[in-house]
């Protein structure tokens, strides 16, 4: 199929349209995975309050 | 379906007369799409920041975020897409006209919302502050709405009737264009509930965690 010269506004567009959905979606990936390392360190914490606690 | 909506804007669609950007009037169907889901991420912020409000359940305050979150992202779309259909239909990149003034005063005011919760701590008043925020913010949405069909605006209404004498470009919507419409707004739509899911999923995570931290530091 043949376009006409205003195409690579067309192109810009739809760019702009899947960029922005991707970048939402990768911005989404890492703040879960920054979450699930903070939850790791906490229960980390936890654990040695823990067993601090149970040794005194 | 975010990959067949594209396909149907590219080999299906009708292409536009040259008076609405020739080819670039394919960018019509996603802009819009794009345009109704950010308004109605402010009608969904505002709907659960009333519910926030009356029930003081946190649940509420998450998806009034999350959606309000997607709605900047729906928004910076819908300008600078905006901005590329322009380029070609009005030859210029971008005009202080009302409807397209208002339409980045409304993505400012989404952007300053999740800064002022950002500026808040404790969770209840953060809520509370951004559900009075939310509530009147809202109000953009029926002005935006309604200014390119009351206001001499160079940006066409696409529906309904319109005594706008300067709009530029077409604003009607030819019988074959609909279905195309209809499928890339409800990709959007799919698009912005797994997205307000998954932001809402998030928010909860966060919340747990912050007030695990908190319980931490208290000890």
């Amino acid at each position: 199929m043949d376009f006409d010269q205003n195409a690579p506004y067309l192109y810009a567009a739809y760019a702009v349209f899947l960029i922005g959905v991707a970048v939402y979606l990768v911005s989404l990936v890492l703040r879960q995975r920054n979450i699930r390392r903070d939850e790791q360190m906490i229960q980390e914490i936890e654990a040695e309050a823990l067993a601090e606690k149970s040794d005194v | 379906m975010f990959v067949v909506a594209l396909f149907m804007v590219f080999f299906i669609a009708p292409r536009g007369d040259l008076r609405s950007g020739g080819d670039a009037q394919r960018i019509f169907y996603f802009h819009l799409s794009a345009a109704w889901l950010g308004f109605g991420a402010w009608i969904v912020t505002a709907v659960c920041s009333i519910r926030y409000l009356k029930t003081r359940d946190l649940k509420f305050d998450r998806i009034a975020v999350s959606s309000a979150e997607i709605g900047v992202v729906f928004l910076a779309m819908v300008l600078l897409t905006g901005m590329l259909w322009g380029r070609p239909t009005w030859n210029t990149w971008w005009t202080w006209d009302f409807k397209l003034t208002l339409s980045v005063l409304q993505f400012l005011l989404y952007v300053a919302y999740l800064m002022l919760r950002s500026g808040i701590d404790e969770p209840d008043r953060r809520a509370r502050f951004s559900a009075v925020y939310g509530i009147v913010g809202v109000l953009t949405v029926p002005l935006n709405f309604l200014v390119s069909r009351v206001l001499n605006s160079i940006h066409p209404a696409v529906f309904g009737p319109s005594v706008n004498g300067s709009a530029q470009g077409q604003s009607g919507v030819a019988p074959e264009m609909i279905p195309i419409l209809i499928f890339s707004l409800l990709a959007f739509s799919l698009v912005y509930v797994y997205f307000v899911r998954s932001r809402v999923a998030l928010q909860e995570r966060m919340d747990t965690l912050t007030a695990r931290r908190a319980e931490l530091m208290s000890q």
